[in-house]
């Protein structure tokens, strides 16, 4: 017999594991210090602005896409804006990925973290999010989270005194190359 | 006149028990034994409704846990919350966060249809403005976020914006599995939904599981950190139901047996009588369950809780026919035919029962036909088996005085009396007569957890309503039209504020139009100049034409929660849309009953309809006891001729309907009068027809009160208890056979006795 009035529904929040929902931390794991020694050179003081160029390689497609434009990466923040060939300006934060169009993209928090992890050379969140392995001037970053594995393969992270390149390889075969070029250490611009 | 020797009626007694338990366990093996609600449902219930019904388990053994502690200690007990939480796998009975399961394939579902479904926002605008969504394509591949579909097949990202706009389950909660968690400037809340693979409806399954979920609680406890705790799920009502019950078992029960122990040590100054009397209910509930097994291949095991409640009636009969072979073999001889009587009254009674269309009556009439029958004949046995010590002799004067009190009044007088009692009691109880069927009736818990239920529901949008809309259709192909048809119209019922919100198995899968309709609008964007331009800007080909399947289902792993497709060919497959927040039902049900096969279902109205019926069926076959009654008394009575047989029995009838209608007016003052005011009833008619005809017949009439106080006083004291339950229907039930019992017993001793033709 149903004891309450109410029926319980349960079985939709399987939809929040699909979208990208983060997973237990239940200790606080540690860089290697040669890690933590690569992420503090790379570290830029915050806020500051680059020129990016994106090549995007997608699976099916024959040729890469390729967008430009500025990112502004600031402590609490990163303001992706694509200025060639869309303009189109992302907001991204701990609360996820926010576009033009949409308030937030459903299910863009981790990705979101990820970023902003990688973007700041957040130690701390690389840790907790990423197993981590050096190779020559790279970092490569391979999520622990089972569900984000789904989606993202490793993320590179290369450059000695800043971060230059950021590869983002997903599970599909699409690759991200992401170059960077320092512009200068200015405020945030207004969103 | 049996004339068998004490060694010979302890043989028949081990021989009868012996074939009875030899035929129960030759059955045994090939009963299917029905626990569901649906089973004890009128035969005539719809399939439809026993196939949702049957389909709720999953549901229930879901439960969650919700965590409210302050902002600053939020990372601390979200660390030692995890940790239990991942402890709380480990163990058994197994315990999983809900949703850890199935994400992957929950995806392949969706990237396997890429550039089939759309949502119904995105075929809008594909019918209508596609450059928009172009132009959000071209945007999308911009953005550093991961592409999971095949971009030949669906190069407007139509799938994973479809899964992108999938319903929120949590509105306000972010997922950082396995919690969902949502913060305030003071304070952060943690939910867990937790699931166990045991049958939670299992009392000692729901004891572990809780056992573990109480284990857990406390080590949080040991972390300090201040937090509030909110429950919710059937596990811990059924729990909590377990406990109650445990608890009133043990105080009332072992109170109502230690009296009933008292007073036959007062009585009989021995335990004779009672050890006799377990023996004899023993072997007739054995007999009783071996007839339902080999009546019925799928007996209820609600049969069996009724019946062994009911068969504790059996006792009267040791206890007249104990004090009956007391006073000699003269007066055995009077008693024997009114035990017979008796029971071969109340036997046809219960085979009456079998004439209704409640499967549980039919078998608890079966039950009790079998189970009295046995009595009957062990009653008999009483004088060779020597369990024939009188009562007390203070007990017998006493009897002997309430006797001679009320033979002082004229039969006349009595007769009048009783006469016209049994009309007030009737007019009484008609006047009084209110009923609820609800089966909220049956639900025990404590206001404890019953607020952390409204909170939970209050704070989550985890929740729907128990009204459904149940679709039904001969197959899955005509089902898929009949439940997108009604589902098209959920949006116009809510903006008429008919309901607050649906779950519905569209909103994860588009209609079979909608995907005719996708496939199509998009062959027809490719032929489009503004479709081969973004073909070539992406530098591919146009997808491959489709045909749309729409007879199919869909293949996704939400299908089983929202269609259940037909396990045999005579039943319907069955769809559900659950709702929430309805305010207009009536206009619900009328709007959803132009539909083909949808319609406004709420099993706990059903249950509580089919309550009702078994209600008004118990009432039937009261009256028509009655009336059979009245008919075998005008005719089996001792008295001299037809008028006063006929006189007698009417009286007879007049203490039973006073009784009946007391207990009912009377209980009908607490709570309105349900099935299980019927089922004391049953009881309190049973005794009537016993004491009845045992005060009608030629037993002296002394003697006779003698075992009608004990059994009286047994009975109140056993049934009478149950008034005390914290579960309305336990304390239904009780309230009735109180004061029925004590009615009938104190009226008994009016009416007139056949003049006997044997000294004592």
């Amino acid at each position: 017999m149903m004891a309450s009035q109410a029926v319980r529904m349960l079985l939709p929040l399987l939809l929040s594991a699909v979208l990208l929902g983060s997973e237990a931390h239940t200790e606080e794991p540690q860089l290697a210090p040669e890690v933590v020694e690569f992420l503090q050179q790379q570290q830029q003081p915050l806020p500051f602005v680059v020129e990016f160029e994106q090549k995007r390689t997608i699976q099916g497609l024959p040729r890469p896409l390729l967008s430009s434009g500025q990112l502004t990466i600031a402590a609490d923040e990163v303001i992706w804006h694509t200025q060639q060939p869309l303009d189109q300006k992302l907001v991204i934060n701990a609360t996820g990925i926010h576009s033009d169009e949409q308030p937030k993209l459903r299910g863009s928090e981790v990705i979101a973290e990820l970023l902003l992890a990688v973007l700041q050379g957040d130690a701390n969140a690389i840790a907790r999010n990423f197993a981590t392995e050096l190779q020559e001037e790279c970092l490569v970053l391979t999520p622990k989270l089972q569900q984000l594995q789904q989606f993202v393969a490793s993320i590179e992270s290369c450059g000695v005194a800043a971060i230059e390149t950021i590869r983002l390889v997903e599970q599909q075969g699409n690759q991200s190359v992401i170059s960077f070029q320092p512009k200068a250490a200015v405020g945030v611009e207004a969103q | 006149m049996l004339r068998l020797n004490r060694l010979t009626a302890w043989l028949l007694i081990g021989l009868l028990s012996l074939v009875a338990a030899a035929l129960l366990w030759l059955r045994l093996p090939s009963v299917m034994w029905q626990s569901s609600l649906v089973d004890t449902l009128p035969q005539e219930a719809d399939p439809a409704h026993q196939v949702y019904v049957a389909q709720q388990q999953p549901n229930e053994q879901r439960f969650m846990l919700m965590f409210t502690v302050g902002k600053e200690d939020a990372e601390l007990f979200s660390t030692a919350l995890r940790q239990q939480l991942a402890q709380l796998s480990q163990g058994e009975p197994e315990i999983l966060p809900l949703g850890q399961t199935g994400g992957e394939d929950f995806l392949q579902t969706y990237a396997a249809t890429a550039g089939q479904w759309a949502t119904s926002g995105d075929l809008q605008l594909l019918q209508n403005q596609p450059q928009q969504l172009i132009a959000q394509a071209q945007q999308r591949l911009q953005q550093p976020i991961p592409l999971w579909m095949d971009i030949r097949q669906d190069p407007l990202l139509l799938s994973q914006r479809f899964v992108e706009a999938l319903p929120d389950p949590l509105p306000g909660f972010e997922h950082q599995a396995p919690l969902y968690v949502r913060s305030s400037a003071t304070q952060t809340t943690f939910l867990v939904a937790l699931t166990s693979s045991a049958d939670t409806l299992s009392q000692a399954n729901a004891r572990a599981i809780v056992a573990r979920v109480d284990a857990m609680l406390a080590s949080l406890d040991e972390t300090e950190v201040p937090h509030q705790v909110t429950r919710s799920g059937l596990v811990f009502h059924t729990d909590a139901a377990a406990s109650q019950a445990k608890r009133e078992i043990t105080w009332f029960g072992g109170l109502s047996l230690a009296f009933v122990l008292l007073l036959l040590a007062l009585v009989f100054r021995s335990f004779q009588h009672l050890v006799y009397s377990m023996l004899v209910l023993g072997v007739s509930t054995l007999v009783g369950v071996t007839a339902v097994v080999w009546f019925f291949s799928a007996p209820h095991v609600l049969t069996l809780v009724f019946a062994t409640t009911l068969i504790g009636l059996c006792i009267d009969y040791v206890f007249h026919a104990s004090i009956g072979a007391s006073h000699g073999s003269n007066n055995w001889r009077d008693v024997v035919p009114a035990l017979l009587l008796g029971a071969g009254t109340t036997i046809v009674g219960f085979l009456l029962l079998t004439l209704l269309s409640l499967p549980l009556l039919q078998q608890l009439g079966i039950f009790m036909a079998a189970a009295l029958m046995t009595v009957a004949g062990l009653v008999l046995l009483i004088p060779q088996l020597g369990i024939n010590k009188a009562p007390t002799a203070s007990w017998q004067r006493l009897h002997f005085a309430v006797a001679e009190f009320f033979q002082r009044f004229s039969p006349r007088f009595r007769a009048s009396f009783l006469l016209l009692l049994a009309v007030a009691g009737a007019v009484a109880v008609w006047q009084n007569y209110r009923s609820d069927d609800s089966v909220r009736l049956l639900a025990t818990s404590t206001p404890e957890l019953l607020a952390q239920e409204q909170h939970m529901r209050a704070q989550t949008q985890a929740f729907y309503d128990a009204d459904v809309i149940l679709l039904q259709a001969p197959t899955a192909s005509e089902l898929q039209q009949r439940y997108a048809a009604v589902h098209e119209h959920l949006a116009q019922w809510q903006q008429q504020g008919w309901l607050s919100s649906w779950q519905s198995w569209y909103d994860y899968v588009p209609t079979p139009l909608q995907r005719q309709q996708t496939l199509a609008t998009l062959q027809k964007l490719w032929q489009t100049k503004a479709g081969k331009t973004y073909l070539a800007w992406l530098g591919i080909d146009a997808p491959e034409a489709l045909q749309s399947e729409t007879s199919a289902l869909p293949r996704h792993p939400l299908q089983q929660d929202f269609i259940y497709l037909a396990a045999t060919a005579d039943s319907p497959a069955v769809g559900v849309i659950r709702l929430r927040g309805i305010t207009q039902h009536e206009k619900l049900s009328e709007a959803l009953a132009t539909f083909s096969g949808a319609e406004l279902y709420n099993p706990l109205t059903q249950a509580s309809d089919a309550l009702g019926h078994y209600r008004n069926q118990l009432m039937w076959w009261m009256a028509g006891l009655l009336l059979l009654l009245f008919a075998i008394l005008s005719w089996r009575l001792p008295q001299a001729n037809w008028q006063r047989r006929c006189l007698m029995s009417l009286q007879v009838n007049a203490v039973i309907v006073t009784a009946l209608s007391s207990a009912l007016a009377i209980a009908a003052l607490w709570q309105p009068l349900n099935a299980f005011h019927l089922v004391g009833a049953m009881l309190v008619i049973v005794l009537g027809i016993d004491y009845g005809i045992f005060c009608a017949s030629r037993i002296q009439r002394g003697h006779a009160l003698q075992a009608i106080s004990i059994s009286a006083l047994t009975t109140m004291f056993a049934f009478g208890a149950l008034s005390f339950s914290q579960t309305a229907a336990i304390a239904a039930f009780g309230t009735t056979v109180l004061i029925g019992v004590a009615v009938t017993a104190v009226l008994v001793p009016l009416l007139p006795t056949a003049t006997s033709t044997h000294t004592v």
